[in-house]
């Protein structure tokens, strides 16, 4: 396996007059090619605006983002576009996220279009063709988004990401909206499609159970910092960051009755304009020590590919 | 053990522009004394507006049909509206989803504290504020005597369910209806509110009716379930069996399609196709079309809703041979 993405040092600051907040504070991590990476964290851990940011959909502040070794960092608007074919999006609103003026085939021919792909009759085949692929029919071709459900508009934004056929997608929450039994068929689809055209997923979710379906190794993000990144194997079943341990042991498992240590953590997040100072965590962490106050952990590996940012290891 | 809540084939619907549609076709119920009943079900399978139709919170179109549903010896339906005021927040109380929209922006936490207790129990502004800085120290709100006097914007998510239950129960209510009171909330949150959940159900006996989709939450609070699908009850259980072994397909399904946190699965099975329309399928079992163990009975024939003993319920020709009767009214 090759490196296909490198993200070094990725910063996202947002300035107010009175303050900064660093949505995103300084993550670094790669991504393997055929791969799939998740991110779990909490509403404002900065997750999906590390996503954004790597396809440059948002700026980023400071740092490198490397495709297949070239740095999309520096590319221009133009060059830029045309990268954009071998990295594509799913968002998390199959609603927002669909013209509602367009009908389904012109949705997903638009991309080709963009870059100059085939002639009227080729796209059209394609795109026909690929409605199948992600288990619709051809007969979808000029419905209007408005006469599908949920899962089936998830299905159409999936379509679209792989028309251009790219080789990274991000998914950003695209299974938040669905009820589970739609959920199931989306993570299967794209489990699937996967391994059909060699695709590298960088999914984004709050969902451990899901992020620990999908992935093959993920990456846990705490106030705008990567505060772990491992095999999930060795996540999931060995976490070391504090912070990884209270969020597994918060997740309700379905077995009734069960009893398990939990750790509650108290209080809430505090505000990325004014993180804590040193690691981030340490007003909420039970093993918090004097240096944690003080001072920022790095990144540091303990072994089989499993990183923590934490003063503990 | 005894019934404080009792539904009886409780029929809602709303009335578009020229047809009916049956959010909740015929369901009945009952919830017993400091007990947790969960509602599980997925969108529009008409769990809220079950919520809502024993709140009489419905929107304008929607309409209760037919039904019975008996509170503390009374039939709420047949309440005047005076009458049905003085249910609401005083012996009833609910939790809403969306713990932003459920609060009035432009007033102070206090103030929104107090109108119940003032309104349902003649409280002075005074006492009123007082009681409300007892109930915010009660869901574990930090510095409750300023917290009164600021406005929803300035809490954060947490704090401002922390707020809704702490609203919901100041008069003491008998019975508790929380719809996805976590769902808006992140899981080291929603550990902290179902903490609190369980406490206050334990101290004051309140008996809770949990809506959720999430059956993580639901195997961690309560004690009986019931699944809905399609506006009508598919399967009651007490949680071990429902767990255990669910008897509708539908259920059955639903399990299998969670991921789960603590180990890995190759594939994850689903349900094909999605919910139908409420009032699309006239004939046979509603979940026929995507029920792999459907045959021809499921599309000719409606299945009624199997009484299995032990309060067990299913509404699927599977389980006819096992039935020890039929649920009537359901």
């Amino acid at each position: 396996m090759s490196t296909l993405l490198e993200v070094k040092g990725l910063k996202k600051y947002y300035g107010t007059r009175k303050e900064v907040v660093k949505a995103v504070d300084d993550v670094s991590f790669t991504v393997e090619e055929g791969e799939t990476l998740g991110i779990v964290g909490e509403s404002g851990c900065g997750k999906s605006t590390t996503g954004r940011a790597i396809l440059r959909l948002i700026e980023p502040s400071e740092g490198e983002v490397l495709f297949q070794g070239k740095p999309l960092t520096a590319l221009k608007n133009a060059e830029l576009r045309k990268a954009r074919r071998d990295l594509q999006m799913v968002f998390q609103d199959p609603f927002a996220s669909l013209n509602p003026r367009m009908t389904v085939g012109a949705i997903l021919e638009e991309p080709l279009k963009v870059h100059g792909i085939g002639t009227a009759t080729e796209r059209k085949e394609k795109v026909k063709k690929l409605l199948e692929t992600v288990g619709l029919t051809e007969a979808h071709y000029d419905r209007f988004p408005h006469e599908f459900s949920g899962g089936q508009r998830q299905r159409i934004g999936i379509a679209r990401a792989l028309i251009t056929q790219p080789k990274l997608i991000v998914a950003d929450e695209p299974v938040s909206a669905l009820d589970v039994s739609i959920q199931s068929q989306i993570l299967n689809l794209m489990k699937d499609l996967q391994e059909e055209f060699q695709l590298t997923y960088l999914f984004i979710s709050h969902d451990l159970s899901v992020v620990r379906h999908i992935s093959d190794r993920v990456g846990v993000m705490y106030l705008g910092r990567m505060v772990e990144l491992s095999p999930k194997k060795s996540l999931y079943d060995n976490p070391l960051h504090p912070y990884t341990q209270a969020l597994l042991s918060a997740v309700p498992h379905p077995t009734p009755g069960e009893k398990r240590e939990r750790i509650v953590l108290t209080g809430d997040v505090p505000s990325p304009a004014n993180p804590p100072s040193g690691c981030a965590f340490h007003t909420r962490c039970h093993a918090c020590m004097e240096i944690c106050k003080t001072e920022r952990p790095a990144l540091k590996e303990t072994g089989d590919g499993h990183f923590v940012a934490c003063h503990l290891y | 053990m005894s019934t404080i809540l009792e539904i009886q084939n409780l029929k809602t619907q709303f009335h578009g522009e020229n047809r009916v549609i049956p959010a909740v076709d015929g369901i009945s119920f009952s919830l017993q004394k400091g007990e947790t009943l969960g509602v599980v079900g997925e969108s529009g399978c008409g769990k809220s507006v079950t919520s809502l139709s024993i709140m009489r919170l419905l929107a304008k179109g929607a309409k209760i049909a037919e039904g019975r549903i008996h509170f503390n010896g009374r039939d709420l339906l047949s309440l005047s509206e005076a009458q049905m005021r003085s249910v609401r927040g005083n012996e009833i109380a609910m939790i809403f989803q969306e713990p932003m929209t459920s609060l009035n922006p432009v007033y102070t936490i206090g103030k929104q504290l107090s109108e119940m207790t003032m309104l349902h129990r003649g409280y002075s502004k005074k006492q009123a504020l007082d009681h409300a800085v007892e109930m915010l120290k009660k869901v574990n709100i930090p510095r409750p005597e300023k917290i009164v006097h600021e406005y929803p914007h300035q809490l954060s998510g947490g704090m401002r369910q922390r707020v809704m239950i702490a609203m919901a129960m100041s008069c003491d209510p008998d019975v508790l209806i929380a719809d996805e009171p976590t769902t808006a909330l992140d899981v080291t949150i929603q550990a902290q509110i179902l903490d609190l959940m369980r406490d206050l159900r334990d101290r004051q006996s309140t008996s809770i009716l949990l809506i959720t989709h999430d059956l993580g939450v639901v195997a961690e609070m309560c004690d009986r379930v019931i699944v809905m699908y399609a506006g009508q009850v598919v399967e009651a259980a007490d949680v071990n069996s429902l767990f255990e072994r669910p008897a509708h397909p539908y259920t059955q399904g639903l399990m299998r399609s969670i991921p789960k946190v603590d180990a890995d699965l190759d594939r994850l099975e689903s349900i094909p196709g999605s919910v139908p329309l409420p009032g699309s399928v006239r004939q046979g079992c509603r979940f026929a079309s995507r029920c792999e163990q459907a045959h021809d009975k499921c599309l000719s024939d409606t299945p009624p809703l199997f009484e299995l003993g032990e309060g067990r319920q299913s509404r699927c020709w599977l389980n006819q041979e096992s039935a020890i009767g039929e649920v009537q009214h359901a």
